[in-house]
């Protein structure tokens, strides 16, 4: 069952990576304990857009979890307090009537913000542009079965895939690191056999980027992982420094 | 490309911290001779200074390390707070939940160990082997009467064994990070994290018993 709370919202409000943004208090009244904290700020964004005022700028597309579009970070956690969630499928009924909600967006050197909330990521798509991806000759596609992968690389690649590049890892990490994101990455290739050939200078080209775009450095604090909505293990951080050593002696 | 990466700078503080705690733990085992006795102790100092020119290498091979360790902590620590995005980050920052104070305080307590360590060097290893501070009952213990002689004072003893809790601290993050940094993260990685814990703590013990055992023994 539903319910009806009132929220008090304190929300980051900045017009562009140029100028100084502030926090800007807001009273949300009325909010459904059904909705997600995304339609919790459309509905508030109605309300702005009635009295005339800017509406909150924020990320979004699929609202399914799965895009990595949406994230923010509520009372000092990225994607808010409930673990293994995006901000899209955290609903209302985690939080209590009468509750303040401090919303900020991402903060990192690489992530300057475009407006509010939202910021920009595409430093994340420079690093896999950089060597996210397999080389393979187009045509039909190939037999399923016809390149065996053993089951525990299989299944560490598989669970390294559920990034969704949200950025969340990156808000989370004291250092501004995304050593998650792009461990995640390499391991998801490089530890299958489709993504072998170029195994050595796709973890060198992405970690290179991942500095070029000014990432920090991982002190090992986990904070990513816990942050991380698919929860992805730090153990590809680990996979990561291990090709990136094997790879960097000749 | 290599020598500027981030991997690169870690896994030379990574590799440098290694060979320091192999210092570590050999330092503490030439330190438990002072449980045997001024006999042994002094010998065991004097034979380790009998080598003479020999003994430079390892130092000089030590402070090489040693410099490593702090210049490449430094390079990622300045990095990484450019890579934050401002000094107050967020106006609400709550710890998500993995993060530990030994982690959280690396670089203040590296700053510490640091200071101590230089102060520990002109304290006992360039200290005046046969001077004022080696005399016990109007007689010259060596090394062994300095040693005894810092550790009677409890305002002395107190500030050793903070340092040693530090670098403790410093430990405990450490050696589980080194793991971590230089590739290997095998499944039972709470192994690693219990073992560096243990680890830490075994150096605590055995370094700050030396100042309580002095200091007991000092007392009339």
């Amino acid at each position: 069952m539903s319910k009806k709370i009132n929220l008090t919202l304190k929300v980051w409000r900045q017009k562009n990576c140029k100028t100084p943004g502030a926090f800007e208090t807001y009273q949300a009244r009325e909010i459904d304990t059904a909705m997600s904290f995304l339609e919790m700020l459309d509905f508030v964004n109605e309300m702005l857009t009635h009295e005339g005022r800017d509406p909150i700028t924020f990320d979004h597309d699929c609202r399914e979890g799965i895009c990595g579009s949406c994230g923010a970070v509520v009372n000092g956690q990225p994607h808010g307090p409930l673990r293994g969630t995006t901000l899209c499928q955290l609903h209302m009924r985690h939080f209590k009537d009468g509750q303040t909600l401090v919303v900020e967006p991402w903060r990192a050197k690489a992530f300057p913000i475009n407006k509010d909330l939202s910021v920009e990521r595409s430093s994340f798509d420079r690093v896999m542009v950089a060597g996210g991806f397999i080389s393979v000759k187009t045509g039909q596609a190939p037999e399923a079965h016809a390149i065996p992968v053993p089951k525990e690389a299989a299944d560490n690649a598989m669970d390294a895939a559920q990034c969704i590049g949200c950025g969340a890892c990156v808000a989370a990490c004291p250092n501004g690191s995304a050593m998650l994101f792009v461990g995640s990455k390499v391991s998801h290739l490089n530890l299958l056999a489709q993504g072998a050939p170029e195994k050595k200078t796709r973890v060198l080209h992405m970690v290179h980027q991942m500095d070029h775009e000014g990432f920090g450095n991982c002190s090992n604090s986990y904070e990513c992982e816990a942050a991380c909505p698919k929860q992805i293990s730090v153990s590809h951080i680990a996979f990561m420094n291990k090709e990136y050593r094997q790879a960097s002696i000749p | 490309m290599f020598s500027n990466s981030s991997i690169f700078k870690k896994q030379v503080v990574a590799f440098t911290g290694l060979l320091l705690i192999f210092f570590i733990f050999t330092h503490l085992g030439g330190n438990l001779f002072i449980y045997a006795g001024p006999g042994v102790f002094n010998s065991y100092a004097h034979k380790l200074h009998s080598v003479g020119p020999l003994l430079l290498l390892p130092r000089t091979l030590l402070f090489i390390i040693f410099v490593i360790h702090i210049t490449f902590t430094c390079l990622v620590v300045i990095e990484n707070i450019k890579a934050r995005g401002g000094h107050k980050r967020y106006s609400m920052q709550k710890s998500v939940g993995n993060r530990s104070m030994a982690e959280s305080i690396m670089p203040y307590s590296g700053l510490y160990i640091f200071v101590f360590v230089i102060f520990h060097i002109i304290d006992f290893a360039f200290a005046n082997q046969h001077g004022v501070r080696s005399f016990l009952h109007g007689r010259s213990y060596g090394l062994y009467g300095i040693v005894f002689n810092s550790f009677k004072d409890p305002v002395y003893d107190l500030l050793y064994i903070f340092f040693i809790c530090f670098l403790g601290l410093h430990l405990c993050h450490g050696v589980q990070s080194l793991v971590q940094t230089s590739g290997f993260r095998p499944k039972w990685a709470s192994v690693i994290k219990m073992i560096s814990d243990y680890f830490a703590l075994l150096m605590i013990l055995g370094f700050s018993s030396i100042p309580i055992y002095v200091y007991i023994l000092s007392r009339p």
